[in-house]
Formats: structure tokens, C-alpha cells, sequence
């Protein structure tokens, strides 16, 4: 033993040791974060109740209801509310029949390609719903969509009749459910996978049917998360913008979504009754999400739990294909379908000169590169979701490590806040944005950065999410071996931590990355001229008609997004987006 | 070098949890010591408290008798010059078996040549020679059980830390990685704290054991002196099993069991005591023969009749409980399996005084 070790430190030799480990870094950073969110979290949801309960009565601000008052009187306001409730309720109801269906299609049963079609509803997520619902005016407007006038050429009717009118309360509801169904599919589907033949086989030998076991032992087991299911499902049906602003608009209705920014865009002050109106979305998001959380929590998936169980798929004998075709139809209404439409659209002159060699042209792909404005909103759109992405994974990661590893009293209220913008509906979001940012000392209406803050707070959650479940996965014994051997807390994270770290960190990045780069429902309510996002541009490019311009921006976004993801699962492996 | 010494060591979970009670215990240099005890009895927690990882909220840790922890102030785990092995192995999957094991060198003043000499040298020692390349994820628990021990002897700490290293491997295996801890614990005899809460893995590793319940310390020995001069009623039962009876001293050597019986007591435990305590007798220093049968020198020895309520056969031994007139519980009674008693036989059980071992009510 004749190895120089370094000397043991007694106390003596440290003297500052009491003071130093009470104000190490990690409080410093811990009440950095903590006062961030907070920031993100609180300060818009603040304002944006002040501003609700402030009128300007005789000149003077003051308080009052008469933002409430006149939000809930009159019935151009508050139809919307029924309308949003009718397209929420049936889109949630819808999607929870197909989800769910294909779920357990997939989950149980000897269909074949299962591993195609669970692929392509996860691929459902690529898409932005508003670029959906362009597609679909595409495929289904009452004139000149595609089907219909097949339709028309098929059965020889005349020009006034239409098979289809996307421009319709089943056409809204329609369009918002291919994009809602797949959230179902998931939860569903996760719910279904954790289920063993054997608990079945338990049924089945105290003497249940196929049937009885079905209604009697599996129903009950995934039936929370149906629930959860429907009802994330009906959440972001009733907090969509883009599919609304799109399509109900010109059928004559407005939604809560589209009817707020109506508020928001009007020549008077509305901000108030903004703020009013934003009241009711905002607290059936909590209640939808507290229910979410109650209906998993309480029979949980502790009962689900259980590893090693093999499944047994129902034979589905001659109905094989059949099936198939079923669950692939939804697929072909989310993805085939809108794709084909875009990418044609993006390289024809005219809508209606069909599929033919003199209709062809790039002139839409060459409009977008050569046009400033264009130009400047993919700038803006690309550097904010990288700014967004790059944000959000920091903080996310560094509150769920302090919450994992509870370094702090009070770490679970850090989770708490970092997960509380799920609560939040985006435009609802933008509105308390727009109430604490226009006025000093934080003037960042007509910046960057306030959109910037936007797409950070929404997505933080996600990132978190992903975050956590990484970390999870680093048992903290492998950080105190670090530490026993002679690293000090930045070394333990440069050679454990952060190495282990990085997948997940790599994934919550780019799960956030993907849905920035084509952020509607907030970004509506807060850009200007000089900072606008692409997902705006669409918005207005479609309100010119130029479907040809919004076709080859898609397609452009398309293949970002699909570039992000491969990167992703060259970096992560294939489990990146499971965790999200 | 190294000797660890704990004074009056105390840890508070909360506002009234006392996890550690104010403990003593001192360990001289090249010791392996167990912590014994069921799960709660503060055994992990006294562990942290000695690597650094929990501040204590008093009392002292003292390392060759230099204060590495007190209430007011802690060295931090990395200046300790100590290793642990950890429950789950903590093998980093991202380093190979070489990268896992010279890493505690690279924190300390070793040539880079040295170093590589060192690995090859404790990989060798730990029957890995040829796998320093492999990735942890390639390696079954024994070999990372293997590399976790290699990569916390390679730095020759002064103190060796060991939590539950062998809970997670299964029986086969840990029976031989507990010899092979006693055998790496020969050959560089490192003052050594090992916390388990299995009685045989303790007594095959430790030179002494120390006993923990509630936060506090209940004895410390050998393996011996636990299992054969038990001080307090939990350790006697906690260590293999026993027959424990309530009672009085009445007179020296004399103990009223109530009932009417009166057990003739050697000189033996240290944790006798006048008035109200315990006695404690194993089951197979307890001879049973057939009833009636005339015993040798009955004067000197505890002679009592009962009958068998259960016999059970088990081969290389023969399990009884018997009941005797006057004592509450039935007698836990180990007997010779070819002179087998089935259930209902009179049977008179003979138990010399020296036997009978008064033993401490335990405190809490």
C-alpha cells in the first residue's frame, strides 16, 4: 500500500465545509428554475385574470364583472361555447370508437401488419391539423374538391351537386377528429399492452366465455384509460384553432378558439373580455386534466402492471383483411389522403387543370424561396424552435433531475409547475402572454420573445415528461459510486450523468423542436408584422386562396420534421418517442 | 490505514424519526464489521452517514481520528478516501469493465502506466482477466458484482463500504461471493463496514457483527458470541432460533418461569439481571428422550416433561414443539432424526443450566 492517496480531509483542513455546503450551487440553480417557471407559468395566468376583471369605467380602470357580463350576454358570443361543446363531445366520441377500435385491433388480435398501421397513426402526429384541414378542402370542398367531382364523373350529376362539404359542422367535427383519434389510440393502446393473457386466462378458467371475460375482466382493466383517452381527445378538440379558423368559419361558425381571437383582433380594447372568455377553456382544461389524473391514478396501472405475460391475439379468422382494411382506412383520412392532395398541389398550376404534363410547375416552391416574407417567417419559425427546443430541455431536464432526486424540500411543487401548462390551452396562453407582455416593464409584444416564451411554456411539460422518464432510468447509485470514489458533484455530472442523460435529453429536444415549428393556436394571438411564423403565413396565404404557395411550404415542413425524426432515431435509437 | 470511530452518532428523519440513536461504535484498522439487522433498524442510514452522503445532526464520525462528520460540518464523500459497493452493483453501463475500474484512479495521483498496471492486476485478482473490453450490459450479476468490487479495492481506500452488495444475486451465487468477500477482505485487509440484513452472510464475512434495532445498537461480537451469548431478546431471536420465556430471578442461578417452574442458569450471559428479564434457549441445546427415562445427574440440570404437539421429520434433523405443563408457549425443540418422537409422545427434555441464557427485554 504504498499508493499516494490524497490526503483525508478532516475538517480542519476545510474550514469554509458548514457554510459552502449549505449555499452550494445547487440552490442557486434550484432557485433559478423555481422562479422561471413560475414566471412562465403564473405571471400570464395572472394577467390574464386582472385584465378579466378590469373595466374601464368613466376613464378609470377599476374592478368589475362587466368583462363577464359581456362576454356571457350576448349571443354571438356565446354560441360559439354550444358550438365548441357540440364538435368536442362528438370528435372525442368519435375518436374514442376508432382509437380505441384499432387499439385493440392491434393490441389483441391476429390482424395482419399490425406494426404498419400502429406506425402510421403514430406518424399522425407529423402533421399539423390546420395543413389537414387544407387538405381536405382539397379533397372535399363542395366544388372543386377532388372526391367530389370524381364523384360527379362517376355518377354524371350535375356541377351543383356535392357529396361532400368540408364547410360543415360533420366536416369540422370530421377534419378535428382525424387528428384527435390518434391520442386515444395510444393511451388505448398502452393500457391494452399491459394486460396479460393470464389475467384472461384466470377468467376464462373460472369459467367466463371469450365475451364475459371481455366485458367482465378486460373492459374493466383498460376502462381508465378509455377514459383518459376520451378525454384528452375531447381536450384538444375543444382547444384546437386551425381546423376551426379553417374550415367552420366559412360555414358561418366560430368556435371559442376562433371567437377569442376575434376579441383579440377587434378595433376596440377587448382584452378584458378576452380574458372572460378565456375563463371557461381554461378551467374545463384543469377539470379535464384533474379527471385524466384521477381516472389513471385511482385504479392506476398497478393492477395493468405485471411483466412476462404473453398475449394471445383473438383469431379473427376470414375477417383478417377485412379488418385491416378497416383500421387502415383512418390512416389513409390523416395521412394518405392529405399528403397525395398537398404534394400534387404543390407542383400544378391551376387547381383545376388536373393531372396532365402542361399543368405541372414549381413556380410555387420558387414563390416561396424568392418571397421576403416567406422567407423571414421560415427564419423566425426555424430559429424559434430551436430556441424553444434548446429552453425547454434545459429547464425541463434540470427540474426533473432536482425533482428526482429530491435535492430540495418542496421538489414535487417544481414538478407541479412544470407540468401545470398541460392546463393551459395555447391560445388561452397567448392571451395572458399578450396581457403581461404589452404593457412596462416587460414590453415584449412585436419581439420574438414573446412568442419565444410561448412555445417554451407549452411545450415544457413534454419535455419534462421525457426528461423524467430518462432519468428514472439512472439509478442514483450510479452518481454516488462517482462520488465515493473522488469525484466532486460537476464531475460526477460531466462522467455519469450527462452521459447517461443524453438520449433523453436528445429526445425531449426534439420533441419539442417538431411541434414549435408549426405552433398556431398561440402564435395567432402574438405575432407581428416583422415576427411572424410560417404557421401564420398558411393562415393568411389560405385567406388569398393560394393553395398552390401553402402546398409547397407543407411539403417543406414535411420534410424538416421528417429529417428531425430521423435524426432522432439516429441519436436515441427507436424508443425516442415513446416517452413523450 | 485506516480506523473508524462513530460517537454518540445521531440521525433524524423528519421531526421524530430517529433512524440512528446515538450510537457508539469503534473499529480498529483492518476490521470487517457487519451492520446486522431488519430493515429499518437504521443499518443504511448509519452507512451513508459514514460515506458522507447524510449529514448527521449530531455526534461525530472520526477517521484515524480525524472528524469527517459532525453536526455542524461534513467532509464530502469524495475527500474521504473510502469506496462502496452499492446494493445495485452501480456498474456505469456507459464505461467497459476497464474504464469502470481505473476510473476511482484517475482522482488520485497514479501514473497513467501505474494505473494500467493496477486494473490488469485487481481484474486478475477479481478471475476477470479478459474481460476489461466487455460493456456492463454484456456481463452477468456475478461478473458486475465482480467489477463493482475490483473497481472499490483498486483505489485502496482507507475504509470500504458494502450495502447489501449480494441482495440482488440469486442463492447459488451469493453464497460464493460472500467467501469471495471474506477472501479479497484477507488478502488487503481494508477496514470494512458491511451492512446486510442476512444472519449467515454476515457471520461467514465479519470478524465482528453488530447488532441494530430501532436506530440503536443491541450488541456487538463475533459470530460466536452472538449467536451463543445473546445480551438482549431481540438478538437471540433475530440470530437463529430460539425459545424465549419471561420471568424473575429469584435467587442467583435461579429462574421463575411463573407456573411453578424454576430453570437452573450458568453463569453465562451478560445480560442477566435481577428482577423481571428473559432467558433464552436454542432448540437444539435442548435434549429430548423418552418419557420416564432416568437422566444422570439430574440435580445439576433442567429436567422437565412434556408432550409433542408437532413432530416433523426433516432428515438431517428432527423439529419439535413441545408443551410443558406450566409454561405459556409450546417448546421449540431440535432432536437427534433416528430416535424420531411422532406427535403425542411423552417425551422429558433435559437442558443444561449453562444453557439457559438470561438475556435483556429490548429497549423500544
Amino acid at each position: 500500500m504504498t499508493q499516494a492517496v490524497p490526503p483525508i480531509g478532516g475538517l480542519g483542513s476545510t474550514g469554509s465545509a458548514s457554510w459552502f455546503r449549505r449555499v452550494d450551487f445547487t440552490s442557486a440553480v434550484w432557485v433559478i428554475v423555481l422562479v422561471l417557471l413560475v414566471l412562465l407559468v403564473v405571471l400570464p395566468i395572472y394577467f390574464l385574470f386582472q385584465e378579466s376583471f378590469l373595466r374601464d369605467i368613466d376613464d378609470v380602470w377599476q374592478f368589475s364583472f362587466g368583462n363577464y357580463v359581456e362576454a356571457f350576454s350576448d349571443p354571438i358570443y356565446y354560441g360559439p361555447i354550444a358550438t365548441t361543446f357540440v364538435i368536442s363531445l362528438f370528435a372525442g366520441v368519435f375518436s374514442l370508437i376508432i382509437g380505441a377500435g384499432m387499439a385493440w385491433c392491434v393490441s389483441r388480435t391476429d390482424m395482419p401488419y399490425t406494426g404498419l398501421v400502429r406506425n402510421s397513426v403514430l406518424a399522425a402526429f407529423v402533421t399539423p391539423p390546420f395543413l389537414g384541414a387544407i387538405a381536405w378542402i382539397l379533397l372535399a370542398g363542395p366544388r372543386a374538391g377532388w372526391l367530389n367531382v370524381l364523384f360527379r364523373w362517376i355518377t354524371g350529376l350535375s356541377q351543383d351537386f356535392s357529396l361532400f362539404n368540408i364547410f360543415s359542422l360533420p366536416g369540422v367535427i370530421f377534419a378535428i377528429t382525424l387528428y384527435t383519434f390518434p391520442l386515444v389510440f395510444i393511451v388505448v393502446l398502452a393500457g391494452l399492452n399491459n394486460i396479460s393473457s393470464d389475467i384472461e386466462d384466470a377468467a376464462n378458467i373460472a369459467g367466463g366465455g371469450t365475451f364475459s371475460t371481455m366485458i367482465n375482466v378486460t373492459l374493466p382493466l383498460v376502462l381508465p384509460a378509455l377514459f383518459a383517452g376520451l378525454i384528452l381527445a375531447v381536450l384538444e378538440a375543444m382547444i384546437l384553432f386551425g381546423i376551426p379558423a379553417i374550415l367552420a368559419i366559412p360555414a358561418g361558425y366560430h368556435t371559442m378558439t376562433t371567437q377569442l381571437r376575434q376579441f383579440m383582433v377587434s378595433e376596440d380594447d377587448m382584452l378584458g373580455v378576452a380574458g372572460a372568455y378565456a375563463m371557461p377553456m381554461l378551467i374545463a382544461a384543469i377539470w379535464l386534466i384533474w379527471m385524466r389524473g384521477k381516472a389513471l391514478g385511482r385504479r392506476g396501472y398497478a393492477t395493468v402492471g405485471g411483466k412476462g405475460g404473453v398475449r394471445r391475439p383473438q383469431k379473427l379468422g376470414s375477417w383478417r383483411y377485412p379488418v385491416f382494411f378497416l383500421c387502415l382506412f383512418p390512416v389513409i383520412c390523416t395521412l394518405g389522403l392529405p399528403y397525395v392532395a398537398l404534394s400534387a398541389t404543390s407542383i400544378m398550376k391551376t387547381l383545376g387543370g388536373g393531372f396532365v404534363w402542361s399543368n405541372l410547375t414549381f413556380e410555387h416552391y420558387i414563390f416561396m424561396i424568392n418571397n421576403d416574407g416567406v422567407r423571414e417567417s421560415f427564419f423566425n419559425t426555424v430559429g424559434l424552435a430551436l430556441m424553444a427546443a434548446t429552453g425547454a430541455a434545459t429547464v425541463a431536464s434540470i427540474a426533473s433531475y432536482i425533482v428526482q432526486r429530491k435535492l430540495v424540500r418542496g421538489h414535487s411543487f417544481m414538478g407541479f409547475m412544470a407540468t401545470a401548462p398541460i392546463g393551459i390551452p395555447g391560445i388561452v396562453l397567448a392571451v395572458g402572454l399578450f396581457a403581461a407582455y404589452t404593457k412596462q416593464p416587460f414590453v415584449l409584444y412585436g419581439t420574438l420573445w414573446i412568442l419565444f416564451l410561448a412555445y417554451l411554456t407549452k411545450y415544457l411539460p413534454l419535455a419534462y415528461q421525457t426528461s423524467n422518464a430518462a432519468l428514472t432510468s439512472i439509478h442514483p447509485e450510479l452518481e454516488e459510486c462517482s462520488r465515493i470514489l473522488g469525484a466532486n458533484r460537476l464531475q460526477v455530472f460531466r462522467d455519469v450523468t450527462i452521459p447517461l442523460f443524453k438520449a433523453g435529453l436528445i429526445a425531449s429536444w426534439i420533441l419539442v423542436f417538431m411541434p414549435s415549428l408549426r405552433e398556431l393556436s398561440a402564435s395567432i394571438l402574438l405575432w407581428t408584422t416583422d415576427t411572424k411564423v410560417i404557421s401564420v403565413v398558411i393562415i393568411d396565404l389560405y385567406e388569398e386562396n393560394l393553395f398552390g404557395p401553402i402546398s409547397a411550404i407543407a411539403v417543406t415542413l414535411l420534410v424538416i420534421t421528417l429529417l428531425a425524426i430521423a435524426a432522432g432515431f439516429r441519436l436515441v435509437g427507436k424508443d425516442f418517442m415513446k416517452a413523450g | 490505514m485506516a480506523t473508524l470511530s462513530l460517537k454518540k452518532l445521531l440521525k433524524v428523519f423528519g421531526s421524530e424519526v430517529r433512524a440512528v440513536d446515538e450510537i457508539d461504535l469503534d473499529i480498529p484498522h483492518g476490521e470487517l464489521i457487519s451492520l446486522l439487522g431488519p430493515s429499518g433498524c437504521g443499518k443504511t442510514t448509519t452507512l451513508r452517514l459514514v460515506a458522507g452522503f447524510l449529514e448527521p445532526d449530531s455526534g461525530e464520525i472520526q477517521m484515524d481520528n480525524e472528524v469527517v462528520s459532525s453536526g455542524a460540518a461534513v467532509v464530502p464523500p469524495e475527500r474521504r478516501n473510502m469506496s462502496m459497493i452499492f446494493q445495485s452493483y452501480a456498474v456505469w453501463p456507459h464505461k467497459t469493465v476497464y474504464q469502470n475500474v481505473a476510473y476511482g484512479l484517475k482522482f488520485r495521483e497514479v501514473s497513467a502506466h501505474e494505473a494500467d498496471q493496477k486494473v490488469k492486476k485487481m481484474l486478475d485478482i477479481v478471475r476477470m482477466p479478459n474481460l476489461g473490453d466487455r460493456y456492463p450490459g454484456e456481463l452477468s450479476g456475478g461478473q458486475q458484482q465482480r467489477v463493482a468490487l475490483a473497481r472499490a479495492l483498486v483505489v485502496e481506500p482507507g475504509v470500504l463500504l458494502l450495502d447489501e452488495p449480494l441482495s440482488n444475486l440469486d442463492a447459488n451465487l451469493r453464497e460464493e461471493m460472500r467467501f469471495e468477500i471474506r477472501r479479497l477482505h484477507d488478502e488487503f485487509n481494508i477496514t470494512s463496514l458491511y451492512v446486510t440484513h442476512d444472519q449467515a452472510e454476515a457471520m461467514v464475512t465479519s470478524d465482528r457483527i453488530c447488532l441494530m434495532n430501532h436506530g440503536k445498537i443491541e450488541q456487538v461480537g463475533t459470530a460466536m458470541e452472538i449467536y451463543d451469548k445473546p445480551e438482549t431478546r431481540f438478538v437471540a431471536e433475530f440470530v437463529g432460533v430460539t425459545n424465549s420465556i419471561e420471568g424473575t430471578s429469584t435467587s442467583p442461578g435461579l429462574f421463575d418461569a411463573g407456573g411453578g417452574l424454576n430453570f437452573k442458569m450458568g453463569n453465562n450471559g451478560a445480560g442477566g439481571a435481577e428482577g423481571k428479564h428473559f432467558v433464552s434457549i436454542r432448540p437444539h441445546r435442548i435434549g429430548i428422550h423418552t418419557e420416564g427415562t432416568q437422566i444422570d445427574g439430574a440435580d445439576g440440570l433442567n429436567v422437565l416433561d412434556g408432550e409433542v404437539l408437532r413432530g416433523y421429520f426433516l432428515g438431517n434433523a428432527a423439529d419439535y414443539l413441545v408443551k410443558v405443563p406450566g409454561l405459556e408457549e409450546p417448546l421449540r425443540v431440535e432432536g437427534d432424526p433416528s430416535n424420531f418422537f411422532p406427535t403425542g409422545s411423552k417425551v422429558r427434555l433435559v437442558i443444561e443450566p449453562d444453557s439457559v441464557i438470561p438475556v435483556r427485554a429490548s429497549e423500544g
